[in-house]
């Protein structure tokens, strides 16, 4: 079967669906009726929390907060509460009322989210483990909150019978199905975008992304902040359409059933998440009728199976099975289809910015372990530095300090002319943007991205990552395309980089940074894994980048190497520069034969 | 310690990435497998020690089956491997990297040799691995893999990332331990010299098969594999 048929086959069966579940509040009772709507309503949230912890991987356990936020604004503004017996004495059902409460809870769902996150998100290393800690806090407390504050909230009784009388049964279940459908079309786009490149290669290695110049603090901010909107939009079509609030909805545990859902119906995929939401609470609804008290313990089980068995969830799993049934090739399934093309001269003009390094008197310490003491060295521009020393002299951590101005040294480092750009305290990514661009030692890229999508990420700087355009094309360098060339990884550009072997890693790795456009490219051993030819070749592409105005630094073992391409030499030994000079005084230098080479020539 | 590998496929789920591989080592022979990247050497060597999904054909050890046997079992069988990334315990000591995994003490001149050689491990037991740069940990991959006394080893790009002292001394190393016992070696390799230098030959693979194979006494040998790595 040919991809377009496929496309067509599932633009079809979506709508089918969506006639299927437009009509169906004229054949059922009024109470399938609602079951129905809520389900809806809970596919939404099930999307809001996909593109925070299955697209970006930042688990929310709060995210029933921001649901509760948006039910509660619709609420309080068309309820009044007698103070003494705390339940609901009137109803004042203005559409103004609902719109203007339902903002009220999307505006305070925003700023508390953006609180949290943007106050979570700044600990250092951190990993995920402090954003679980403090979205299970807050979900306890704003749990306690809400009975403590019965005066507005209910209390113990929440508050009932605030449904917009003029929309009626089957005018809230249309309601529903309307914002289902453009939020789960919106959210498609969002994550096919660039910027939906960003956020998974966040959740796949957030460090490795701040070096191709992306700020993981602001995308984990900005979708977290937005998954709490989408799921406070919820909540409020939630209090519209049912005319209930009540502490659970905010509670811990209905933010777990919220994750099962993503988990089951499988996370980072939109659909699966909202298909799992609507199927499960749908099934809530009903076994719960004929099991009762067994239901919770069948829906745990389904949820250990499911990771057990289906670790990716039930919607891939299908797409999978039946992938295999019509026997459509996997590269065809859902990766995009990428190339790389030369860029102008122009689009090559506009990234060039003067950055040279001074480095001063440079100390680096790990607990009692020296690692680099009293280092000067000045990179020039157009000039190729290759640095050569014996393994564990310190060349990797010079240029991890070089490349992350957070890290802890004494002494300084200086970028531009005469220090014009401020080094210290700047992270990785702000430095990559200035085009201080550092290529790793060993490979370790994305596991879910293609090498394709990591261009796109390469070569965002300056035109900022789209959150609904999908970058089909990418203007690189012309050396980016010999390099791809060279290590053989042309053809193999919309592979998930995870798939790739080692050599071929590598290469990609030496393009992405290429592709970045540096005006000071840090390459900590490039050519390791590479055959000679191989070697020699990229050799050559360096030299010209370094002809070209870019200031290389090379970390490389091979002294014939070196000879061949370098314009100075600088040698490491035990934390310290002993020797700067051109590649032929190297080789005369005593230190450099005894302790690097190991023979006297 | 023999090893026979015949009619081999293997592959990640995605199609043969070994597309037909004979490969014999007699005992104590060291044979070296060279080639441009993504042809499959990496792969080859990970399906001998059993991480491939899936495989068909037949590798025999001492004329016993490997293929269907699971990683832990096969090393089991007095088989050390180095794999290409180094896969240390970064937060282990040196020494726990180097000892934990032992079933039975080394040789008190086999560690003499070792530490002599790589002077930096030796000065490092008690440090975490994580600390030690990305040279040093091929380092303590490799001597973890000699401590263990194999009779067959597996060393993938060993000499990746090493300066040249430490390149001979890897060979030294090796070229010592062959000396004093029956040792067959399995090795992936860039590096054309230290191929020469260890093997007695030298398999040339190209889209998952052996194409070519040199003698590595041969006079020819260097620029022959040069040709043959050629693009």
């Amino acid at each position: 079967m040919r991809p377009g048929t496929l496309k067509l086959a599932g633009v079809l069966v979506a709508m089918l669906c969506a006639a299927a579940l437009g009509g169906l509040p004229v054949f059922v009772d009024a109470y399938t009726t609602s079951l129905f709507t809520t389900a809806l309503i809970f596919a939404i949230l099930a999307i809001s929390l996909d593109l925070v912890w299955g697209l970006t991987g930042v688990i929310d356990l709060g995210h029933a907060i921001w649901f509760g936020m948006g039910c509660l604004g619709v609420g309080i503004l068309t309820t009044d509460i007698d103070p003494v017996t705390k339940l609901v004495s009137a109803i004042h059902s203005q559409l103004g009322n609902y719109v203007l409460g339902g903002l009220l809870g999307l505006a305070l769902a925003a700023v508390v989210s953006g609180v949290i996150a943007a106050w979570v998100f700044s600990f250092r290393n951190g990993g995920s483990l402090y954003v679980v800690v403090v979205t299970l806090a807050a979900s306890v407390v704003a749990g306690i909150v809400y009975l403590k504050t019965g005066s507005i909230t209910g209390g113990d009784n929440g508050l009932f019978g605030f449904a917009y009388p003029a929309l009626g049964q089957r005018g809230g279940y249309w309601l529903c199905l309307v914002a289902v459908v453009l939020i789960l079309l919106t959210a498609l786009v969002f994550v096919r975008s660039d910027y939906g490149i960003a956020m998974r290669a966040v959740r796949d290695n957030e460090e490795r992304a701040g070096y191709l110049g992306v700020n993981a603090f602001a995308v984990k901010t900005l979708v977290f902040v937005i998954g709490a909107v989408v799921a406070a939009l919820a909540g409020a079509l939630y209090g519209t359409v049912t005319g209930v609030m009540s502490q659970p909805l905010v509670g811990f545990s209905f933010a777990t059933e919220v994750l099962i859902w993503v988990a089951v119906g499988g996370r980072g995929t939109i659909l699966g998440p909202a298909l799992g939401a609507f199927g499960m609470s749908l099934l809530t609804s009903y076994l719960n009728r004929s099991f009762g008290a067994q239901w919770l313990l069948i829906q745990g089980v389904l949820f250990v199976l499911v990771v057990l068995f289906l670790p990716r969830g039930v919607l891939p799993a299908l797409f999978e099975g039946a992938r295999r049934i019509l026997r459509i090739p996997a590269s065809t399934s859902a990766v995009r289809s990428l190339q790389v093309a030369p860029a102008s001269p122009a689009q090559l003009e506009r990234a060039q910015r003067l950055v040279a390094v001074d480095v001063r008197d440079l100390a680096v310490s790990f607990g009692s372990l020296q690692i680099l003491r009293g280092v000067d060295i000045a990179l020039h521009h157009a000039e190729l530095l290759a640095i050569i020393g014996p393994n564990g002299a310190g060349k990797s951590t010079l240029m991890a300090v070089l490349a992350d101005g957070r890290s802890k040294v004494e002494g300084s480092v200086s970028l531009g002319f005469a220090g014009g750009l401020r080094h210290r305290g700047r992270a990785p990514f702000r430095l990559a943007r200035a085009g201080l661009v550092r290529k790793f030692q060993i490979p370790e890229l994305f596991e879910s991205l293609t090498g394709g999508e990591a261009f796109v990420l390469a070569t965002h700087r300056g035109r900022g990552l789209s959150p609904w355009r999908r970058t089909r094309t990418i203007a690189v360098p012309e050396e980016v395309l010999r390099v791809l060339d060279i290590a053989g990884v042309s053809e193999h550009l919309n592979r998930t980089v995870a798939d790739l072997p080692h050599g071929l890693k590598q290469g990609l790795e030496i393009a992405l940074a290429i592709a970045e456009k540096p005006t000071v490219l840090l390459m900590d051993e490039p050519t390791a894994g590479l055959t000679s030819h191989e070697r020699t070749a990229i050799g050559g592409v360096l030299r010209e980048l370094a002809q070209a105005g870019v200031a290389v630094v090379l970390i490389e073992h091979d002294l014939d190497f070196v000879d061949a391409i370098a314009d100075r030499v600088a040698v490491l030994h035990g934390g310290e520069v002993v020797h700067v000079g051109e590649p032929q005084t190297v080789r005369q230098s005593e230190t450099v034969r005894t302790a690097y080479v190991g023979v006297a020539e | 310690m023999k090893l026979d590998i015949s009619e081999l496929r293997s592959g990640y789920g995605a199609g043969a990435v070994v597309d037909g591989v004979d490969l014999s080592i007699a005992d104590d022979e060291v044979v070296a497998v060279v080639g441009r990247n993504g042809m499959g050497k990496s792969s080859l060597v990970k399906t001998v020690l059993g991480y491939l999904p899936e495989v068909q054909g037949s590798i025999a050890l001492d004329g016993e089956e490997l293929v269907g046997q699971r990683t832990w079992s096969i090393v089991r069988r007095e088989i050390a491997y180095a794999p290409q990334e180094a896969a240390i315990f970064a937060d282990l000591t040196v020494r726990d990297n180097l000892y934990g995994g032992l079933r039975r003490k080394p040789a008190r001149h086999v560690e003499a040799r070792l530490f002599d050689a790589f002077p930096v491990l030796a000065g490092r037991l008690a440090q975490k691995a994580g600390t030690l740069s990305g040279g040093e940990q091929k380092l303590l991959l490799l001597t973890r893999c000699l401590l263990l006394d194999p009779k067959l080893l597996v060393l993938d790009e060993i000499s990746a990332g090493l300066q040249p002292k430490m390149v001979t001394a890897v060979a030294d190393v090796l070229a010592a331990t062959r000396a004093e016992r029956s040792l067959s070696v399995l090795m992936v390799e860039q590096n054309v010299d230290l191929c020469l230098f260890l093997a007695q030959r030298v398999e040339v693979m190209k889209s998952g098969h052996l194409v070519a194979e040199v003698a590595a006494d041969a006079e020819d040998a260097r620029p022959l594999l040069l040709q043959h790595l050629a693009p």
